[in-house]
Parts: structure tokens; sequence; C-alpha cells
């Protein structure tokens, strides 16, 4: 493309530009927005925090992500198939050893702290659970991905119950993992509630 | 990374307010020319919510891309909750507010920007209305500038073709071609 034409395309842009007449009406927009987000945060601005256990992990479970690739789908394309992505990578990630179950008393007290901590979070809806594999529809990433879709694999079938929850399809869950994919239970996992919710907004910034 | 200042220890309070100074006006703007006033208005104010929190994460010297890119992220959350909310209640009498993408006066070109790919009309917005250099493209999208340089320049090409009328239906595209030429 040529210098020309180049320029002539982005004139032609810049003069359909829709920001190009939306302007606030308050002058003082800008100050009043920054008081408005640090007053909705007073009270849970992030302190340094000791170094946590690592939490019991229930290790049956990985996650893998579907989709996605190197730009984030922002609306379902190609109608037929909305998981169909222009970049389709799947990415495995290490299932670290152990199995059996996980009982209460082996659990951490919960602490938003350490979801916090947490690089993968989302909360999504089962739409298909097999015998070991769950597939979520995601609607909202709190953190560390932008597929719409994301499945859980199970590796573990004999303890496909863990924390007293299983999927079940068309229910919604919230859902954190850690930098290898692992889903963690103990309760930073679950089925979507209100608090649960709230936690997952404190932790990682709405 | 910190905010650069050029004074004693600034407060966090205070360096937001710094940053917002400058991010501000180019996150509303980029909401504002993806989605309806609304939910541009929501969004950014979870965005600026996001970007106070990840205060120590802003990158000095070029804030503004960085900031971007939590906005994108914002938005894709808040389409995703209006679709989920679609599908829960299906209000099929109205038209519910979806946040899709304003109408441009210049429809020929709202036309040929919606037969671009999700990737490629992104792109070129980026480059045409955020005016952002490749390399700062690449930070919004969490891709290498490289590969930012090589779509961008076919999404260019394409949507140049898609005005042009290159992309007609065979002899429907040249009657297009002509059309245009005799305006």
């Amino acid at each position: 493309m040529s210098d020309e034409t180049e320029d002539r395309l982005r004139r032609r842009m810049r003069a359909a530009d829709p920001a190009r007449q939306a302007t606030p009406s308050a002058p003082s927009w800008i100050p009043d927005l920054v008081e408005a987000t640090m007053s909705t945060d007073r009270g849970t601005e992030p302190t340094s925090r000791p170094r946590r256990w690592a939490p019991v992990l229930a290790a049956a479970a990985l996650l893998a992500v579907v989709g996605g690739g190197a730009y984030a789908l922002l609306d379902d394309e190609g109608g037929s198939n909305p998981r169909a992505t222009p970049v389709a990578t799947t990415t495995t990630l290490a299932l670290p050893g152990g199995g059996g179950g996980v009982s209460s008393s082996s659990c951490l007290q919960f602490d938003v702290g350490f979801l916090r901590d947490m690089p993968i979070a989302l909360s999504g809806t089962a739409t298909e659970v097999g015998s070991d594999t769950v597939t979520l529809e995601v609607d909202r990433w709190y953190q560390g991905g932008d597929a719409d879709v994301v499945r859980l694999a199970n590796f573990d079938p004999a303890n496909s119950s863990l924390d007293g929850f299983v999927f079940e399809q068309g229910e919604r869950y919230l859902i954190s993992a850690s930098d290898d994919g692992t889903v963690s239970f103990c309760g930073f996992s679950g089925p979507w509630t209100e608090s649960l919710a709230g936690a997952f907004d404190e932790a990682f910034g709405s | 990374m910190e905010l650069v200042s050029d004074g004693p220890a600034t407060s966090r309070e205070d360096r937001f307010t710094d940053l917002a100074q400058v991010v501000a006006d180019p996150m509303r703007r980029y909401l504002v020319r993806r989605t309806d006033t609304e939910m541009a208005q929501d969004v950014l104010a979870d965005a600026f919510l996001v970007v106070w929190r990840r205060l120590d994460d802003v990158p000095a010297d070029d804030p503004i891309p960085w900031c971007i890119g939590v906005a994108r992220g914002c938005l894709a959350n808040a389409r995703r909750a209006v679709r989920r909310q679609q599908r829960l209640v299906q209000r099929l009498s109205q038209q519910p507010r979806d946040g899709s993408e304003p109408v441009l006066d210049d429809t020929d070109l709202h036309e040929a920007l919606g037969r671009l790919s999700g990737q490629d009309r992104e792109l070129v917005e980026l480059w045409a209305w955020e005016q952002l250099a490749p390399q700062e493209i690449a930070v919004v999208l969490g891709v290498t500038p490289n590969a930012v340089r090589i779509r961008l320049h076919r999404a260019r090409t394409k949507l140049a073709e898609l005005l042009e009328g290159r992309h007609g239906d065979g002899g429907a595209g040249q009657e297009q071609v002509k059309e245009r030429r005799r305006r």
C-alpha cells in the first residue's frame, strides 16, 4: 500500500471517528471519576501480605484453554459454531502428581489475599459435563485469559466429586487456577454464589 | 514499575490522580468508539478501578496502551455479561442493548469495517482512531510488534480493497466501482 493510500485510509477512518463529537459535558469529569474510583475501593486497598502456605489442591483437574490465541474474540464469530476461533490453540498444562480425595480438614481457611495470587480466575456456565471433562462457557474473566470457552479435564475420575461440589450442566461456577493449570478447590473454586463472587471481585478488582 | 515523580515520594492517590490526567480521555474515547454511551460509562468505571488496584503495574513511560488494554478486557467482560443475561431472560419483544459498536456516519466505511474479521477490524481501528504505533498496539493486544505489523498491513489492504469495491461478487463488484465513480 502506498503512503498516499494509507494516508487516505487513515483520514477517512478519522473522519468517521465516533469519538469526534462525544465529549463529556462536565469539565471536572476526570477528577470526579478519580474520586469515585478511590472511594469505591476504600478499605480494600491491597497491602503487602505475608507469603502463605500453598493450599492443598485436588490434583485431579487441570485447565485447558480452548481458543483465544493471539487475539481475543469480542463477539462470537462465524455464527454456526460459536466456539470457532480464528486462532485455535489448546493449551495443555502440567498435571501435578497426586489424587486421592481432599477432606475439608486439609484445606486452608479461605483468604481473599490468597485468591488474589491465583493467575487464572473466571466464571462460567457448564455447557457439557462428561465423565472426565467439563466445558465451561466463560461469562467473565477476572484474570489470566480471554477465551470464550474453557475446558477442564479430570484425569482422576474416581475423584470427580471434590469438596462437596460436582459439576452440573447449566450451572454456573467460579474457577481459580494456578500457573500450571491446576484448578484450585478448597473453597477457591465452586458453584457461583454472591459471597464467592464478592470475594473474586475483591481479589481481582471487579 | 512505579510512576516517575520528581518530588518527594508521592502518595498512591497522587500518582493515580496524575495518571488519570494522561489516560482517562484516551480510555473514554476507546470505549465510545466501540459501544453505546451507557456501557462505555460503566466499563470506564470498571476499568478505572482495575487501574487503581494495579497502579504499580502501569508502565511509567507509556501508560496509555496498557490502560487501553485494561479497558478492552473490561469491555469484553461487559459484553459477556450482557450475552449471558440475554440467554437467561429471553425478552424477544424488546431490543436488548448488546453493547455493539456505534453506527458510523460514513455508511460505506461502516459496512466495509463490518466485513473485516474481528481481529482485522480491531487492528485498523487502533491504528486509525487510537493512533497507536505497532509496538503500542502490541501492548494492548498482548502480542509481538512484528505480528502486529504483518497483520495490520494485511488488514489495511483488505479494508482499502473493500472500500474500492474490489471484493464485490464478480460483475456486481464492477458495477459498484462504476457506481462510485459516477457519484
